[in-house]
């Protein structure tokens, strides 16, 4: 039985226009690591907040160790959640703050001590305790917003992008501290990020959100090799997949300036293929250089050929300028077939 | 941090204020402190008559007796205007043409002048042909005159301030329930707090700076009050409604003693100002 389990959940706000969820389903099993991604209104955060009980879903279900929750409360959820701009008491200290769940639930004095100094020995914030918000680092507050969840010890954590505010090294920094700590505590969790590095580090699935459902929800592997659809194969990677329109002719499909052997169902209407798997040859098909993005450890070079503009990656410093003329090598070992709805067909075995 | 150019770059930015501060503040205060230690009747030359004013205020019990009267008043209004103004926010501050045609109703009444309002609770409280006698009267109550009874008269006056400046206190309320991210309030609900805990806990706290604000506007506008007395009651009966400011008016315009009324502003001025300060710090303490 999934810890989680959503079911067909369906959210119009009375402000909006459109459905805000139109049909997510999720389950999570017990202490899954589960990352919920998408573009930015697909529906993630209200997913998360109907989920919490801060939101009412106007159909579906939400079930928790097998039992419907719809209408409980969401102080008797035993969810905890980590907002973005971390929602701490500006009033109380750290103290005060981490306490407050626990003082809710009238935990015993001495015990909420002790599991609030255990919570900030694990976060390394005790020498914070006594200090107001306002005196704390970005960094800091995270740290207490993630204390004050987990003193709880609540069954589910819920997180909504809690590492955009940081800096970038940071952010690097604090996924690693979260993932170990949520799997130390063996807690079930879903982890909303723009993040593709949160997601494909710190989960065990991630689910793929756009305009209200769930595209897909996979490994973080299975996401990245195997993408379910157009969008989700779009959407994660970076520089994103070369997406090309593209026809089944016989035994090959066309997809300029490719065509591959092919022995699959004959609706394929676009070709994915990841800039990695393109490469630079010797000879092959005729490209131009129009653009670089050196970054270090690796290079993306935009080249244009027949037409079509395709991203590559190389490693390292491209000995390329801009306007040379390369050769693309004509066969990439792998690529990602797509029908008329975007969904991924697969090549028979 | 900044620092000004030239030392006379603030002084002339802060001039305009400084000059108002001066015509309309401190220079009627230095002559009110002037003229206290003189006797004057608006029609012979005064006279100096050093602390006499003081001692005989002092010694008539008038001030005591004024300052006690102001001080109940002031209590009354002040408590009305803040809890019926905080109740008030909290149940308004939500979304919808329903709420906001309320919350501007509410408003209305503080924009609406004292003179009005007064003459308006007048007529109101009418004890022939005023509704709240006719309603008394449906009831089985015989006509009571509420403001013609020297126990039931500051309460009503009160009563009247607070009709008049909740609306005042409501909105600085709503103001700073609006600036508490919703964020925090739901932590909270995810944290366990019911509706009360979460006032008590989060909202509550966080509206303190705006409660010693209102708290102290509403204790300067009650202790200021005039007009009402002036309209309702001319200070009776028995000078049971006579409020500072009127009796500082009462010494001037009807009895034309300017030394006295002024030894009464001065007073006024110190009670005032130090009642302020206490609040203030009393407020700073408890959070
Ligand atoms: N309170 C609300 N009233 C009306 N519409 C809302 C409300 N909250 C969200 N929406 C709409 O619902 C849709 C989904 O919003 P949601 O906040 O869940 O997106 P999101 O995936 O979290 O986006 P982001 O990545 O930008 O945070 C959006 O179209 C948004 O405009
Ligand atoms: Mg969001």
């Amino acid at each position: 039985m999934p810890e989680v389990s959503l079911q067909g959940l369906v959210k119009k706000f009375a402000q909006g226009n459109h459905l805000a969820l139109k049909d997510v389903s999720l389950d999570v099993e017990a202490g899954e690591f589960v990352a919920l991604v998408g573009p930015s209104g697909c529906g993630k955060s209200t997913t998360l907040r109907i989920l919490a009980g801060l939101e009412e879903a106007d159909a579906g279900d939400i079930l928790l160790g097998g039992v419907r929750v719809n209408d409980v409360p969401p102080d008797q959820r035993d969810i905890a959640m980590v907002f973005q701009g971390y929602a701490l008491y500006p009033t109380m200290t750290v103290r005060e703050n981490m306490g407050f769940p626990l003082r809710m639930r009238k935990v015993k004095a001495a015990e909420a001590k002790e599991r609030i100094e255990k919570a900030a020995t694990l976060l390394k914030i005790g020498k914070l305790l006594d200090r107001r918000p306002h005196q704390l680092s970005g960094g800091e507050r995270q740290r207490v917003a993630m204390g004050r969840a987990i003193v709880r010890n609540p069954r589910v954590f819920l997180f909504d992008e809690p590492l955009s505010n940081l800096d970038a090294a940071l952010r690097t920094e604090l996924r690693v501290e979260i993932a170990e700590l949520v799997r130390k505590l063996g807690r079930t969790a879903i982890y909303v990020t723009h993040d593709q590095a949160e997601a494909m580090t710190m989960a065990d699935r991630i689910a793929v959100m756009n305009q209200g459902i769930v595209q897909s929800y996979a490994t973080p592997r299975d996401t990245y090799e195997r993408p379910a659809t157009a969008f989700v194969a779009g959407f994660l990677g970076n520089p994103r997949m070369n997406l090309l329109d593209a026809s089944v002719q016989g035994r090959m499909v066309r997809a300029s300036p490719f065509a591959f052997e092919w022995n699959g169902a004959d609706t394929v209407k676009k070709v994915g293929l990841r800039p990695e798997e393109l490469g630079l040859a010797d000879r092959g098909i005729e490209a131009k250089v129009i653009g670089l993005e050196p970054l270090g450890a690796e290079t993306h070079v935009r080249v244009e050929a027949n037409g079509q503009i395709l991203v590559l990656r190389v490693r390292g410093f491209a000995k390329h300028r801009i306007g040379d003329k390369v050769h693309l090598s004509p066969a990439p070992a792998h690529f990602h077939a797509f029908d008329e709805n975007g969904d991924r067909v697969e090549e028979r075995a | 941090m900044m620092r000004p150019r030239k030392w006379s770059d603030p002084g002339w930015m802060l001039a305009p204020t400084t000059i108002l501060l001066i015509v309309f503040f401190i220079a009627p205060i230095g002559i009110a402190v002037y003229q206290s230690f003189f006797s004057w009747d608006l029609l012979t030359p005064p006279k100096a008559v050093g602390g006499a004013n003081y001692l005989a205020i002092f010694k008539s019990g008038e001030l005591l007796r004024v300052t006690g009267r102001t001080l109940f008043f002031s209590a009354m209004v002040v408590t009305g205007a803040m809890s019926i103004g905080l109740a008030l926010a909290l149940l308004l501050n939500r979304r919808g043409l329903w709420f906001s045609f309320v919350r501007s109703a509410v408003f209305s009444a503080y924009v609406v002048s004292w003179v009005a309002v007064a003459l308006l609770w007048l007529w109101i409280l009418d004890p022939d042909r005023g509704i709240v006698a006719k309603g008394l009267h449906v009831a089985g109550v015989s006509s009571v005159k509420l403001l013609n009874h020297p126990d039931t008269v500051l309460p009503v006056l009160a009563g009247v301030t607070v009709w008049k400046i909740t609306g005042y206190a409501m909105i600085m309320f709503l103001t700073g329930l609006q600036a508490i991210p919703n964020e925090v309030i739901e932590a909270a609900r995810l944290d366990g707090a019911g509706a009360w805990s979460r006032f008590r806990f989060i909202i509550w706290p966080m509206l303190r700076p705006t409660g010693t604000f209102v708290g102290t506007t509403s204790l300067v506008i009650s202790f200021q009050a005039f007009d009402v007395v002036r309209v309702m009651t001319q200070g009776g009966p028995a000078r049971a409604s006579t409020l500072f400011v009127y009796a500082i008016y009462e010494s001037i315009f009807m009895n034309l003693r300017v030394g006295t009324a002024s030894a009464l502003t001065v007073a006024f001025f110190v009670v005032l100002l130090s009642l302020s300060w206490l609040q203030i710090r009393a407020w700073r303490q408890k959070a």
